[in-house]
């Protein structure tokens, strides 16, 4: 595989080690402004190769290898850029055109541009921080983009939560793990839930939102 | 050759229907861009309404007029780049087209705009005995910082915005440096929103700052003398609210 990224700051640390572990034998190039900083990534990646280009030439670059290109990352610190790179490379054929968000607010815009792969490091805050304080009886940690299911985190608040949860995975079978009050993990096994602990569930969101509605209607 | 106004923009639902208006009514001009810092009114809707091109500030950093500026430039595809305040009241085509038609005369590659009135405080204050100390050859520039510009795009490229308030400062310091033809153009009488004496402090520092930092760059003055007075700076306490 082939892959160029587009700007060699933070995000790009990242996302070389990811393209690294998914193909260690490919080839991945790194289009930077800043002599500075291909130096640095010569030395923290010597298995990369690096271009040095001024922002108008990239696109030219691109169009010039535009059939050798099998994934292009464009991963600068400027969105305007970003989507200035993704558009083009959508527009001259690159298989997978992949693009990293310094704004989240920018996302709409992307979309709205036919940029399809946009990758949103914030996405997470909002449930992240829902896990974290726990406000919240149920949270989306992850959610499959083509289909309608999910990694849920559940607070087990009373005695009452704790039956229907143990119901509904007795039922239904599905991969779960626990977290106790104190960050323990527990083993996956229903008897060991108790109250107080979060559950995690891997399931479909119809289901989940079965099992709250369960809670919510009351009952035993 | 194609134009690219580019307006950076916070804020300002009530300005942006006529900014955009009027930029597309000025000759040469292809698209109007707004470079919106996180607004929370209705500044990115009516914008894209008027038929605006619209990004969001890649970094919601305050200030950040210059990040607003970098990505205007980036996002833009025109051969001029005009940057314009949105807030003008008196914004007319011809105001906009004065900026860049001594570049399409081929008089200029870069154009500092001025006003038919005193400069501001920060510019008398500040910028104007730093440059007489460090960059005399540019004391001649009625208003060094003003925000409304023009350029070839290219020449925006060759250089690095500052985040803040020294981004026009810089780019002048720079452009200059690399040998740009720079001309100063008188556009008429401009009004517009002042901002109150308070909030200066961070402008006049971060001019400040621009300057210092080239003036180290271009060896002008003693590196180890002026990173140490530069770090203080904002250490003092200045003991008022404004200094925010």
């Amino acid at each position: 595989m082939r892959s160029i990224v587009i700007g060699g700051g933070h995000l790009a640390y990242f996302t070389v080690t990811a393209l690294r572990e998914i193909d260690p034998k490919g080839r991945i190039i790194i289009v930077e402004f800043t002599s500075e900083k291909i130096e640095m990534l010569k030395k923290t990646f010597p298995y990369v190769e690096t271009e040095l280009s001024s922002v108008d030439k990239v696109e030219e670059y691109i169009t010039q290898n535009r059939s050798l290109i099998d994934v292009l990352i464009s991963a600068t610190d400027s969105d305007a850029l970003n989507l200035r790179y993704a558009k083009h490379s959508i527009k001259n054929g690159v298989p997978i055109v992949i693009t990293i968000l310094n704004n989240p607010l920018n996302e709409p815009i992307f979309l709205k541009e036919n940029v399809k792969y946009i990758i949103n490091p914030y996405k997470t805050i909002t449930s992240k921080i829902k896990e974290i304080i726990n406000k919240f009886r149920v949270n989306i940690i992850y959610e499959f983009s083509k289909i309608n299911a999910g990694i849920y985190a559940l607070k087990i608040e009373d005695a009452k939560t704790l039956r229907k949860v143990q119901s509904f995975i007795l039922k239904n079978d599905p991969p779960f793990f626990i977290i106790s009050i104190d960050d323990k993990v527990r083993a996956g096994s229903i008897e060991n839930i108790q109250v107080g602990d979060i559950v995690y569930i891997s399931c479909l969101d119809k289901d989940i939102r079965s099992i709250l509605g369960k809670i919510k209607e009351g009952g035993g | 050759m194609d134009v690219s106004v580019v307006f950076p923009s916070k804020n300002r639902e009530k300005y942006v229907r006529k900014a955009v208006r009027t930029a597309f009514k000025a000759r040469h001009v292809k698209e109007v861009i707004i470079v919106d810092g996180g607004s929370s009114d209705n500044t990115v809707e009516v914008a894209l309404k008027e038929g605006a091109r619209v990004i969001i500030q890649s970094n919601l950093v305050y200030p950040g007029k210059g990040v607003a500026m970098r990505d205007g430039a980036y996002f833009s595809s025109g051969d001029i780049i005009v940057f314009v305040d949105i807030d003008i009241t008196n914004l007319t085509p011809q105001f906009i087209e004065k900026l860049y038609t001594p570049i399409i005369r081929g008089e200029a590659e870069f154009v500092k705009g001025c006003f038919g009135r005193a400069a501001g405080r920060v510019t008398e204050l500040v910028a104007k005995p730093l440059l007489r100390m460090f960059y005399p050859e540019l004391a001649r520039f009625k208003q060094p910082l003003s925000g409304e510009i023009a350029g070839l795009r290219r020449v925006f490229y060759q250089v690095e915005f500052e985040d803040g308030w020294g981004v026009d400062i810089g780019l002048l310091i720079d452009l200059h440096r690399k040998g740009v033809k720079i001309v100063e153009e008188d556009l008429g009488f401009k009004e517009h929103e002042m901002k109150p004496l308070h909030a200066l402090t961070d402008m006049a520092y971060q001019v400040a700052e621009a300057i210092l930092k080239r003036a180290i760059r271009d060896m002008k003055i003693d590196e180890v003398w002026a990173k140490k007075y530069i770090s203080t700076i904002g250490e003092i306490d200045l003991g008022g609210a404004g200094y925010a």
